[in-house]
């Protein structure tokens, strides 16, 4: 995790055979041709997700019937299961599916902190709001402390020394962001893991992937969390599910299940079929990515994985440098003066494809709108619900957001900066 | 198994609490009500009472007289209308002084129950001094007159609200025989949100605590009042002491009325028998024995300690005595209507007599101990409608041992305020052409008693009749430890031709437009000889006016 | 041309706050008071804060005085030798009041004299009608005659009030013309000119105040100006008054009787901009000090207005914020009466001797000596001035004179002194919510003041409130409400009409005239020339009532039906009823006129970075002495969440926070107190 990631563009055959599988790549459905920046909100869905979708949502009967069809959908569960295990590189054990990342938040958050009256729950100032309330509003209900780490202003990402001072005895969870979607900082999760068990071994330790699940590869046992969330939809499926790799002991916690069930049985009820296949087309086409960008081409479905991540991380990762050095003589993020970008400005450490920047004098919702108009999908982030705390610790009250995905182009980045260069040009 | 005592920390906070939604209570009757009487004036009290009847808390803004008849209105009602009789929503009325109750008849009380889990724990009782209850003169309480049925309506305990619906038929026969209809709506209507306030406030209470604990609470207060009353009466030294005083005559043109007292104070407890004092009379000064309480109620809190609470439980230590057809214990249908104004104020004073015996230190001479009740009634030119404008005048203060009487003061039984002159003129055909103190009208001494209060009206309107109420013309308000009594009560009235005649101090009369009114109020009695007072003391008397260069030679001799 | 500095004059000490308006950045310091010239403890407090800090005096943009010279002299009655001339009958109106004895059942009970002698009283011949017609004309001979007693009494100021000069001014317009030939250079004070409404007493005692205080206020603000330019600071200093606002020393040295009680206003506006700060509209504002407990509402973003007080028994009649005050706080003593019950206060043991634990000579347990006792109040504090307080002493005196008594243990009996404070405190917010119609579930309690945040939690709890809000500083926190002053001059005239027919044009030309006369005397110009916003208000009434509602008149075309409408809601809310059918009366115009001053910024909140908790200690709760987290408060970051039982520490207060409750802090660092459901 430590050494700068590698750029390297896909080839110029394999760009536009990615894009091909993705719904709406080239074009939006109503304004038609656009460069799409906005994929931390949520990435575009490939086309295998929907078919995947609809054929095993369509067969009739539920799991666990003696007949074909219903053995079928048992089938297609436990493969989209033993996928998300994959993805994550996650041992077996608890696969929690839940509708969002934020209903997976307050499930384990509350496990971990019942009955834990006197403890507290340890987050930080770089949490999306998901955690940030869960763990504020569990700490009030259970008579537990919250107790929140600050963010690095200078890099825009969360130190493990910040979160580590704060744990001790009676620490019941913590909750670390592994990449924001503001900043794009990213959080080293082995080393704050590695901290928080010297200092408290009986702390959960709750990883949010939502943002970065799409933009590198997961080693959910190796960094030694207990519990790795991340959103469906936020690479590139439908969106209803997030899915959650458990630790033992964390399984083991007391949580809301019908009686009857294991201990380890996490789902309320019976979970949409159609979601965990639709999972399963995205895991192929990573695996179909990763032969395609590794050679020779990994023998298992893990492998595959990986070689797709890795791969995926290069081509941002040249994406990156384009954004804020700039090519061709469009100049970069960093070179106008009115513009200032919150986090870290080298591209290769420690930070994603995500950066939130401000233009002097100007509001981010005009700066928007400008740039929708000139063909280039972004969001600003304002003090929110979702984002308030996060941009008052970094001392901001808006900034706008662009956000890549491995599907953009350097043409679509040139595309961005050349609508940035117009905007700031003097009237 | 004896009961687990209330901490002393749970009592004072729930004898607070208790208090403090009797005081909210009046302040909203006050609030809501329509007539001067009330909402300028504060002509009315608010008692919280177990079933029991005995009283738990009172607002301390109202009248003391209203507060010591509380528990003779409770035992009125429940004795005509029995508390199983009672629903939630319900009030009881009634204004009859007889077999006991409110004073006279334009008090008005109104008792209700607040219920907890379908059982009645508490009675709300409120009584506003309405502004007319029919009758000869408006004010409804005329002179002339030697029966009750003369005084106005009577109305005996009876449902006005059921459930929380008004009987509109009580209401329109009530309103009928009575001359300010839209105060009469305006101030029924206050004491039923009063009624309303309580019933929310100890709704609220009954949340917090079981029926159990609050009872518990209930008697312990009362426990609390009755050992704070017996350790103030320690205070005074034991032994009998008797003191008599007149009113200038019995309201019907008959001789001076005795009204005596023998007080017994023995270790931790008091009673007053009124033996001695006069039959009952032919004029309108009659009372029953609830006023007389009522008295001793206030005199002891005034004189032994004026933090004592006032609740059942410090009325426990005092017992209180008088014959049937005296006075003070008057047969039905004696004529009732100023015995308020009048006879109680010289109870006071007689008590205060007695009690100077044993507690020299704690009285004061006496007052002007009448309060000069002046009614004026008749149709406004203005307006076209009736008008009914009562008022009752302050006087002096008697003086202490070591203190000055106080100038131009409600005192004892009242403490209403005055309506502002700017007020009067809007409102009424009158004018009030003068307002101020009496000089020479405090009792000399050591230390002079409070000045007396002059107000003057001129009548604009056609025609109204004023009923007049006051005393102490002959029998001045006396001095004690050889202080000089004060000046006495005159009423002139100037017609518009402008010759002036002094009124007797209790007639009705009739107004004509440019007829002028000059009441002069009572000074309050010295202390001491005058020859001990301070010569810079007579000489700041006379620099400030409150005294005459002739008085001041007559009673501190010239040479000073 | 940044810095604001508020000066805040209290009896023991004087509070200064500065605030650079770029920034927002706070200074504080506190020097002892000079009561015999308050503005020598002003000029070296200021100096000292700028040498301190480093501020050039330059740089000090505005100073913001909350005085209490006025109030001081009333209370001491050290005003000036002031004369009183009234309509001839009618000498004794300050004296006879309302005719009613201040306390029930004290036949000893006098009211205090009034602010003139009654030899100062002097008559004359005049007399205007209810409506404004001249019955008498203004005998100039006798005034004459009067202007030649009071040259030989040598008087410093007359107060003029004629009977109904509220509907026609001209004799009182006539006398000061007569007074300023006969008495030049002698202040003259018009009783229409200071308040204009009906009610003789309240008007002419309103009056007589202001020309008992006016001398000695513009003599203290004179010297003040002076020494102010003598030390190089900015002489022109702001004035806080008691609506809240703020005026120039020459206005408040004319109208000083509008600075009369306007101690307590500083918290309120502080807790206006608390409430606007965190998005919260219905508010209750406690300040606890050391011997009085100040209580106010915030309903619906706005804070209550009264135009009847009065001060020392005298009536006041000038539109202030309504503040509710009971005598309870720190110093409260704890006794028990004759009947046996435990009570505390309202004897104080004010600054000297003080409670027993500061050891100046208290042997009377108070209040403090009871949080000590308690644990809650730490021993090493700063409460008085950074000094150790004597927690053996307190738990000695509190044995002698309560415990052993009441037989009850030393805790049991502290806990008690704290439970009956606690209960006339709670009295007090009931008085000015339940009373009115306000549920107490629906606002936040606003504790600050030394001690408020030690019974804040407790207070919430016991007037069902749902949440308690601790501001960062509570121990300045009034003095910080000086900052936020904005200049404001109110005008109120009685206009008895009926609503119904009232012509709105005429009653908006009304509205202006008095916001014209408000304007000027704010120095917006004639021509309202300065930016300002004019609020309207009418005080209606059902004819045939005396108490008056306050009605908001929204800016536009005045609609009728609306104001009826909004005057039936509050009669509802207050009474539980209305009249639908009866009359509406118009008593009073009412126009507040506030001159835009460029907003002072509220400074933002920046935790110090070092660990928050900084140990533990017993602290005696729900009967038993239970080990107690200590937290610093500045070292908290925003969004933390603390479980109770806890205690917070910060140099001016401390906070306690009960076992079934939390503490969040806010992004502004304000602490915020909720009950946990009871699970």
């Amino acid at each position: 995790m430590s050494d700068p990631a590698p750029e390297k563009l896909f080839s110029p055959a394999l760009q536009p055979a990615v894009r091909e599988r993705f719904l709406h790549a080239d074009g939006d459905p109503f304004t038609g041709p656009r460069a799409y920046l906005e994929n931390a909100g949520g990435g575009l869905t490939l086309k295998a997700v929907f078919a995947a979708d609809q054929r095993v949502g369509a067969l009739p009967d539920n799991a666990g019937r003696d007949n074909p069809a219903s053995r079928e959908v048992g089938r297609a569960i436990q493969a989209g299961r033993a996928d998300v295990a994959t993805f994550l590189g996650a041992p077996a054990g608890t696969i929690l599916s839940e509708q969002s990342t934020t209903a997976c938040a307050f499930r384990l958050l509350e496990a971990a902190a019942l009955g834990r009256r006197g403890g507290n729950l340890v987050c930080s100032q770089l949490d999306h709001a998901s955690f940030y309330d869960a763990a504020g509003i569990l700490a009030a209900r259970h008579g537990l402390e919250r107790r929140v780490a600050p963010l690095n202003r200078a890099t825009g990402a969360l130190d493990p020394d910040a979160v580590a001072a704060l744990v001790d005895a009676d620490t019941a969870a913590v909750t670390v962001i592994h990449a924001s979607n503001i900043t794009g900082g990213r959080t080293d999760l082995a080393a704050v893991a590695a901290r928080v068990r010297a200092r408290a071994p009986q702390a959960m330790i709750i990883a949010d992937g939502a943002q970065h699940a799409q933009h590198g590869l997961v080693d959910a046992a190796g960094c030694g969390v207990d519990a790795y969330v991340f959103s469906a939809y936020k690479i590139f499926s439908k969106p209803g599910f997030a899915f959650a790799c458990l630790s033992e002991r964390l399984a083991a916690r007391p949580h809301a299940q019908l009686a009857g069930k294991a201990a380890a049985d996490w789902d309320l009820g019976t979970r949409d079929p159609g979601g965990f296949a639709a999972f399963s087309a995205v895991v192929d086409y990573l695996c179909w990515l990763g032969a395609q960008t590794a050679a020779p081409a990994p023998a298992d479905r893990r492998g595959l994985v990986a070689a797709a991540m890795h791969a995926i991380e290069a081509h941002e990762a040249a994406l990156s440098r384009r954004l804020l050095h700039g090519a061709d003589g469009l100049p970069g993020l960093l070179a106008h003066a009115r513009v200032t970008l919150h986090g870290q400005r080298d591209h290769r450490a420690g930070r994603e494809a995500v950066f939130a920047f401000s233009v002097a004098g100007a509001p981010t919702g005009r700066l928007v709108q400008e740039f929708g108009r000139r063909g280039v999908i972004l969001h600003d982030r304002v003090s929110d619900a979702y984002s308030g705390h996060t941009l008052a610790a970094l001392g901001v009250r808006e900034v706008v957001r662009v956000s890549l995905a491995h599907y953009n182009t350097p043409a679509e980045v040139d595309a961005f900066l050349r609508a940035l260069r117009d905007l700031l040009a003097p009237a | 198994m004896s009961e687990p005592t209330v901490s002393p920390i749970r009592l004072e906070i729930m004898r607070n609490r208790w208090r403090g939604i009797a005081e909210e209570v009046c302040a909203a009757m006050i609030r809501a009500s329509y007539s001067p009487n009330i909402r300028d004036r504060f002509d009315c009290s608010t008692a919280l009472a177990l079933p029991s009847g005995e009283i738990i808390a009172q607002a301390e803004i109202g009248t003391p007289l209203h507060l010591g008849n509380m528990p003779g209105v409770i035992n009125s009602v429940l004795a005509r209308i029995p508390l199983r009789d009672f629903a939630e929503g319900d009030a009881v009325i009634t204004n009859l002084p007889y077999p006991e109750g409110p004073g006279h008849l334009p008090d008005v009380s109104m008792v209700s129950a607040v219920f907890h889990e379908g059982r009645p724990v508490l009675l709300v009782v409120t009584t506003s001094h309405h502004v007319d209850m029919g009758g000869y003169a408006p004010g409804s309480m005329p002179f002339g007159v030697t029966e009750i049925y003369q005084e106005g309506l009577q109305i005996p305990p009876v449902k006005l609200f059921a459930r929380g619906v008004m009987d509109q038929g009580l209401y329109d026969l009530i309103q009928q025989n009575v001359r300010t209809q839209r105060e009469l709506r305006g101030d029924l209507m206050a004491q039923w949100a009063a009624a309303c306030t309580a019933t929310a406030r100890v709704h609220e209470l009954y949340r917090t605590a079981t029926p159990a604990e609050i009872a518990r609470d209930l008697h312990a207060i009362l426990d609390h009042a009755e050992a704070s009353m017996r350790a103030g009466l320690r205070r005074l030294r034991p032994g009998t002491y008797e003191f008599e005083d007149f009113l200038d005559d019995d309201g019907a043109g008959g001789d001076p009325v005795r009204i005596r007292v023998k007080l017994t104070v023995a270790d931790g407890r008091l009673e007053a028998d009124f033996a001695g004092t006069s039959p009952q009379v032919a004029g309108p000064l009659n009372a029953r024995i609830t006023a007389a309480r009522a008295c001793v109620y206030y005199a002891v809190k005034a004189v032994v300690d004026p933090d004592l609470p006032s609740c059942a439980g410090a009325q426990r230590p005092i017992t209180v005595r008088a014959e049937e057809g005296t006075l003070l214990q008057a047969r039905f249908p004696a004529a009732i209507g100023n015995a308020n104004i009048l006879t109680d104020q010289r109870v006071v004073d007689v008590l205060f007599g007695a009690l100077y015996q044993c507690a020299p230190d704690r009285v004061c001479a006496a007052c002007s101990s009448e309060m000069n009740l002046t009614n004026i009634g008749g149709v406004n030119p203005a307006t076209g409608d009736y008008f009914n404008f009562v008022e009752t005048y302050g006087g002096g203060i008697g003086a202490c041992h070591d203190l000055d009487g106080e100038d131009g003061i409600q005192n004892h039984l009242t403490n209403t305020q005055n309506t502002p002159v700017e007020v009067v003129e809007r409102n009424y055909p009158l004018r009030v052409t003068r307002y101020g103190l009496v000089p020479d009208s405090g009792g000399a001494g050591r230390h002079r008693g409070g000045c007396g209060l002059v107000r003057e009206f001129l009548f604009l309107g056609e025609r109204a009749i004023m009923t007049l109420s006051s005393d102490r013309r002959r029998f001045t308000p006396w001095g004690l430890d050889g202080g000089g009594p004060a000046r006495g009560a005159h009423t002139y009235l100037t017609g518009a031709d402008g010759r002036e005649r002094e009124l007797p101090t209790k007639t009705v009369v009739t107004l004509a437009r440019g007829d002028r009114i000059r009441i002069e109020t009572p000074g309050g009695g010295g202390w001491g000889p005058a020859a001990e007072r301070p010569a810079a003391a007579v000489a700041s008397d006379l620099r400030n006016g409150y005294i005459s260069p002739a008085f001041a030679a007559a009673h501190y001799g010239a040479a000073r | 041309m940044t810095w604001r500095i508020g000066i805040d004059t209290g009896g023991t000490f004087t509070d200064l706050v500065g605030i650079n308006s770029a920034d927002g950045r706070l200074l504080f310091h506190k020097v002892h008071s000079t009561p015999h010239d308050p503005g020598e403890a002003l000029c070296t407090g200021v100096r000292q804060l700028c040498a301190r800090e480093g501020v050039a005096p330059a740089a000090i943009a505005l100073l913001i005085h909350g005085s209490t010279v006025a109030t001081n002299a009333v209370l001491e009655r050290k005003g000036a030798r002031t004369a009183f001339i009234t309509t001839a009958g009618f000498r004794d109106v300050l004296v006879i009041q309302r005719q009613n004895r201040p306390r029930l059942y004290d036949i000893r009970g006098r009211r205090p004299a009034p602010v003139v002698p009654r030899e100062l009283i002097c008559e004359v011949g005049e007399r205007i009608l209810g409506d404004g017609t001249v019955e008498t004309p203004l005998a100039a001979p006798e005034l004459a005659a009067v202007i030649e007693r009071l040259r030989a009494a040598r008087v410093e100021s007359v107060a003029v009030g004629f009977l109904n000069s509220y509907v026609n001014p001209a004799h009182e317009l006539a006398a000061r013309d007569q007074l300023a030939r006969g008495l030049p250079g002698v202040k003259v004070c018009l009783s229409h000119e200071v308040i204009r409404s009906q009610g003789e007493y309240e008007r002419f005692s309103t009056c007589a105040l202001n020309s008992y205080v006016q001398p000695k206020m513009q003599g203290y603000l004179d010297r003040l100006c002076g020494q102010l330019r003598a030390a190089g600071l900015p002489d022109a200093p702001f004035i806080m008054k008691s609506n809240g606002g703020m005026t120039t020393a020459a206005v408040a040295g004319e109208r000083s009787v509008e600075t009369l009680l306007s101690g307590p206003a500083g918290g309120v506006v502080a807790g206006l901009r608390l409430a606007a700060d965190t998005g919260r509209a219905n508010l209750i504002t406690a300040d606890v000090g050391g011997t009085s407990f100040d209580v106010s509402v915030i309903h619906g973003g706005r804070p209550a207005y009264a135009s009847r007080s009065e001060i020392n028994g005298l009536a006041l009649n000038v539109p202030m914020v309504d503040i509710h005050t009971v005598g309870a706080g720190g110093g409260s003593i704890g006794w028990i009466d004759a009947g046996g019950a435990l009570r505390a206060g309202p004897q104080s043991a004010g600054a000297v001797p003080g409670p027993v634990c500061y050891g100046r000579g208290g042997t009377e347990p108070t209040v403090t000596d009871a949080n000590l006792v308690l644990g809650r109040l730490a021993a090493r504090s700063n409460l008085a001035g950074g000094m150790d307080l004597d927690l053996a002493a307190a738990r000695e005196a509190v044995r002698v004179r309560l415990a052993d008594r009441l037989n009850l243990g030393v805790e049991e009996a502290a806990e008690g002194i704290i439970r009956v404070v606690n209960a006339r405190m709670t009295a007090a917010i009931r008085k000015l919510t339940v009373e009115r119609g306000h549920d107490p579930a629906q606002f936040s309690l606003c504790i600050f003041g030394g001690a408020g945040p030690l019974h804040g939690a407790e207070l919430a709890e016991e007037t069902g409130m749902a949440e308690v809000i601790v501001p960062v500083l509570p121990g300045v926190f009034s003095a910080f409400g000086l900052l936020l002053s904005e200049m404001r001059e109110e005008q109120m005239q009685t206009w008895l009409k009926p609503l119904a027919g009232t012509d709105a044009a005429e009653l908006a030309a009304r509205f202006d005239a008095l916001a014209r006369e408000a304007a000027v005397r704010l120095g917006a110009g004639a021509d309202g020339a300065r930016r300002h916003r004019v609020d309207r208000r009418l005080q209606l009434r059902f004819q045939g009532q005396s108490h008056t509602l306050a009605v908001d008149v929204p800016a536009g075309p005045i609609g009728l039906a609306a104001v009826a409408a909004q005057f039936h809601a509050a009669h509802r809310r207050l009474y539980g009823y209305t009249f639908e059918a009866d009359p509406i009366e118009i008593v009073t115009v009412w126009a507040v006129v506030t001159l835009d001053t460029p907003p002072t910024p509220t400074p933002p909140y920046v935790p110090a970075a070092r660990p928050s908790r900084i140990g533990e200690r017993p602290v005696y709760l729900e009967g038993r002495m239970v080990p107690t987290p200590v937290h610093d408060r500045f070292a908290l970051v925003p969004g933390t969440v603390i479980a109770g039982p806890a205690i917070i520490e910060q140099p001016d207060t401390t906070t306690l926070v009960l076992p079934h409750q939390h503490a969040a802090v806010d992004p502004q660092g304000n602490l915020v107190l909720r009950s946990r459901p009871r699970t």
